[in-house]
């Protein structure tokens, strides 16, 4: 037994400097990377980014608002931290991590969504914290989500990449100095693509887009009158903003008036203005979206420079 | 819990290391804690359902052994059948048959007020019970002595490995094995790890990876391409079989390495070449337990003709139903009872036409065809087997052969516009591991593994480890699935 027990030690022992070698390499490569979901993250540990103007939010916030147009309307250094797929507690887990290690911007901008402050169990995009697991913030981030991240993906060498070759890839071109590049630009990336029909097959199934009250998490809630009185205090100037939403879509969110408000009275009580575009002409006009949340690159870039044209009214430039 | 999972991976070191640290008389004991702990993991009030079975049986065992009389061991074998079908039918059968009681009642102009069993089914039960049923009809029949000892005929029931989607046992197998001190073994350990590394890597690097693409068409199959529902069904013919294939050997592993043989339970069924063949290779300890516990008891084959076919047929019929209360599995053990009657009464053609053909003297061809239709056949049986209703699994089977239409349509015109219903890099990596599966199985037809590992050099059976076990980790799915088995 006991040289069946020394060679199984031995057996198992063997290959761990290899594989936690491979493992710092493909994650100081990811680390380096501008492709993916990297370049953002990187930007933001490397301190990089300090901007004074950022854009925060989901999808509708990396899709929607273009730093390049507020840069040169506003004369701003603007950066947009928009992240797909997530509600507001991982994207103002986002916003702490940015302020940790850059320079506290002057302006945020939130972007709004009537499901912002819903209850969100699913870790949109894991694969985005692969490289920083080690990270105690991003540890602390994603323990949120149970089942996600469990023993074998903190400390088994690449365990945590599994099934993911394409990053593993994208790591060790990146650790040679050979990475790709994405397709943002600070943080932004327009979507050319027509729409998509889906919003229209859906109301049209027999299931149909029966309107519902859409439910605010009291914790969300809490967490967002948090980041509101922590921009208070630290002066940064939060603007809140509702980009368009496709008009066919908005009646489906029942409560939608009671959510406005909601909005309005937070930024009121802190003493922040709110941008609401909800009558603006472009959520009428079908060409300038790609589904019914999201704006295409036309779209988006008309209302950047909606957006700035209003803005330019209240910051310092 | 799961063979695929963190905890397992803790549990079964620690369980056999002190298996071997302790002494031989304390380690029943210890086994049959930590089966317990095994089977509460999942749900811990089933053990009482466990409990009540085995109370049953380790007593009916005796009183049958002591019993003077036949009709008092009739007796006593019908009361541990009854406490024995009486769970199945309570705990899988009860909302079955009422949902059918309620819909027949309905089309009467009735209604049927019996209330359903708000309970899931217990994990493995109509494995475990089997088990049990083997152990009385044993010692009914006088070929296994009634265990005296409470302790270690629970643990026959209840042997971890084994418990949840067996292989189901038989007494004279296992309670020998029970009794006996095993001693550590190099050759016990390594075989055992073996067979568990390879069972690890047909569940979560075949199976898995194959759900990924059957699951999203079985659970949608009426806005599928008759090419995605065809890649489908073959897909989930190899995904079942190394789900449960994959579940025996690392059963059949953990036990080799505390040095419990258990029986094989799959003998590469893909290569079978008829389906009575298909039925010698595929789970094993359930067709020869519905052979020598139903089917030999029928009659078997040694009455007339007709009267066989029926037996053969009965047989099957509650084969389908012993794996699932729905008219699904029905149908499929009716599939195949209907082609393994089929397929005796034609046998003297089939051999005829052979002949004519001249296949007989390809052997090798003919071979090779007969695979190629038990296949298919037992691949449309699957598609039964794994639809959500019999609605869904006529409408797949329906439209399996426009698989070859839109192909040379496809192929013809627009090539580039094949569709498989799934991207091309999964379809890719799917028919991969599948080649790997081919491979092994391929070179085992000729010697074992085992036996071509040992001829080799330490390095290269380390390497071939090492490949095993970085294609688990990193191209392994861990999704916390279960193994289909275990709902039965």
């Amino acid at each position: 037994m006991k040289r069946f027990v020394l060679r199984l030690l031995l057996f198992c022992l063997l290959p761990l400097p290899l594989l936690y070698a491979f493992s710092y390499i493909v994650d100081a490569g990811l680390k380096k990377s501008h492709s993916y979901y990297y370049a953002e993250w990187n930007d933001i540990f490397h301190g990089t980014v300090n901007a004074n103007m950022v854009i925060t939010g989901s999808s509708r916030a990396y899709v929607h608002v273009s730093p390049r147009i507020l840069d040169s309307s506003l004369h701003m250094n603007a950066y947009n931290l928009g992240m797909n797929g997530t509600k507001f507690l991982m994207q103002y887990d986002r916003f702490k991590i940015y302020l940790k290690h850059n320079k506290k911007p002057r302006y945020v901008i939130q972007t709004l969504d009537f499901s912002m402050l819903a209850e969100n169990y699913e870790l949109y995009a894991y694969q985005q914290f692969l490289p920083y697991l080690s990270d105690p913030d991003i540890k602390e981030m994603t323990e949120k989500y149970k089942g996600k991240f469990g023993f074998g993906e903190y400390y088994f060498p690449m365990f945590k990449y599994n099934n993911q070759g394409a990053l593993v890839v994208e790591g060790l071109k990146s650790f040679a100095g050979r990475g790709g590049k994405g397709p943002k630009y600070k943080g932004y990336e327009g979507q050319p693509k027509p729409w998509d029909a889906a919003f229209a097959t859906t109301t049209a199934s027999s299931a149909g887009m029966s309107p519902y009250d859409q439910v605010v998490d009291s914790l969300s809630l809490a967490k967002f009158n948090e980041f509101m009185a922590l921009c208070s205090r630290e002066n940064i100037k939060v603007i809140l903003v509702f980009p368009p939403v496709y008009s066919e879509y908005i009646p489906v969110f029942k409560n939608r008036v009671e959510i406005l408000h909601l909005f309005e009275s937070t930024a009121a009580k802190y003493n922040f203005p709110m941008l609401n575009f909800l009558d603006d002409e472009l959520c009428a006009d079908k060409h300038m979206f790609y589904n019914s949340q999201h704006l295409n690159k036309t779209g988006a870039e008309i209302f950047s420079r909606k957006l700035a044209q209003k803005l330019s009214g209240m910051v310092l430039q | 819990m799961l063979f695929n999972s963190l905890p397992f991976a803790i549990f079964f070191p620690v369980v056999t290391l002190l298996y071997f640290l302790l002494p031989y008389r304390q380690r029943w004991i210890l086994l049959l804690m930590a089966s317990c702990f095994f089977y509460m993991f999942f749900k811990p009030e089933y053990i009482l359902i466990l409990g009540f079975t085995i109370v049953v049986d380790f007593f009916a065992g005796i009183l049958l052994e002591d019993a003077r009389d036949k009709v008092q061991r009739k007796k006593y074998l019908i009361m541990s059948l009854v406490a024995n079908i009486g769970v199945l039918a309570i705990f899988k059968y009860f909302n079955f048959f009422n949902a059918n009681v309620s819909a027949l009642a309905l089309h009467f102009g009735f209604t049927n007020n019996m209330p359903f069993l708000k309970m899931a089914l217990p994990i493995g039960l109509s494995f475990h019970t089997f088990q049990a049923m083997s152990y009385t009809i044993e010692v009914y029949r006088g070929k296994q002595k009634a265990e005296r000892h409470f302790g270690i005929y629970s643990l026959y029931v209840m042997f971890y490995p084994q418990l949840v989607a067996g292989p189901i046992e038989r007494p004279q197998n296992i309670l020998p094995q029970l009794h006996k001190e095993h001693f550590f073994t190099y050759d016990n350990a390594v075989t055992g790890l073996r067979l568990m590394m390879w069972g690890m890597f047909k569940k979560v690097v075949i199976a898995d990876r194959l759900a990924l693409v059957t699951d999203p068409v079985f659970n949608d199959p009426h806005h599928q391409t008759a090419t995605s529902l065809f890649f489908a069904a073959v897909f989930f013919s190899f995904q079942i079989y190394c789900d449960f294939s994959g579940y025996s050997d690392i059963a059949i592993g953990s036990a080799r390495v505390m040095g419990i043989k258990l029986m094989q339970n799959f003998n590469r069924p893909y290569n079978a070449t008829s389906i009575g063949d298909f039925w010698r290779r595929w789970h094993i300890s359930l067709s020869t337990w519905f052979k020598d516990y139903l089917y030999i008891p029928l009659g078997g084959n040694r009455v007339a003709v007709p009267r066989a076919y029926l037996n053969l047929f009965i047989v099957f019929l509650i084969s389908g139903f012993w794996h699932g209360a729905n008219w699904t599995f029905i149908i499929w053990g009716a599939l195949h009872g209907f082609y393994s009657v089929f397929g005796n009464l034609t046998a003297g053609f089939r051999a005829q036409l052979s002949k004519v053909a001249g296949l007989t003297k390809m052997v090798w061809l003919n071979t090779n065809i007969q695979r190629l239709v038990t296949f298919m056949l037992v691949t449309v049986a699957w598609v039964f087997f794994r639809a959500n209703n019999y609605k869904d699994a006529f409408y797949i089977v329906s439209r399996l052969p426009g698989f070859i239409g839109e192909t040379v349509t496809a192929i013809a015109s627009r090539p580039h516009q094949l569709k498989f219903g799934v991207p091309l890099n999964t379809l890719g990596g799917c028919l991969l591991v599948i080649a790997i599966l081919e491979l092994v199985h391929f070179t085992q037809g000729k010697t074992s593994w085992n036996s071509i590992l040992q001829r080799r050099p330490a390095y290269m059976r380390w390497l071939v480890y090492y490949g095993c076990i970085i294609a688990i980790l990193y191209f392994g799915i861990f999704e916390k699935r279960q193994f289909i088995y275990f709902q039965f």
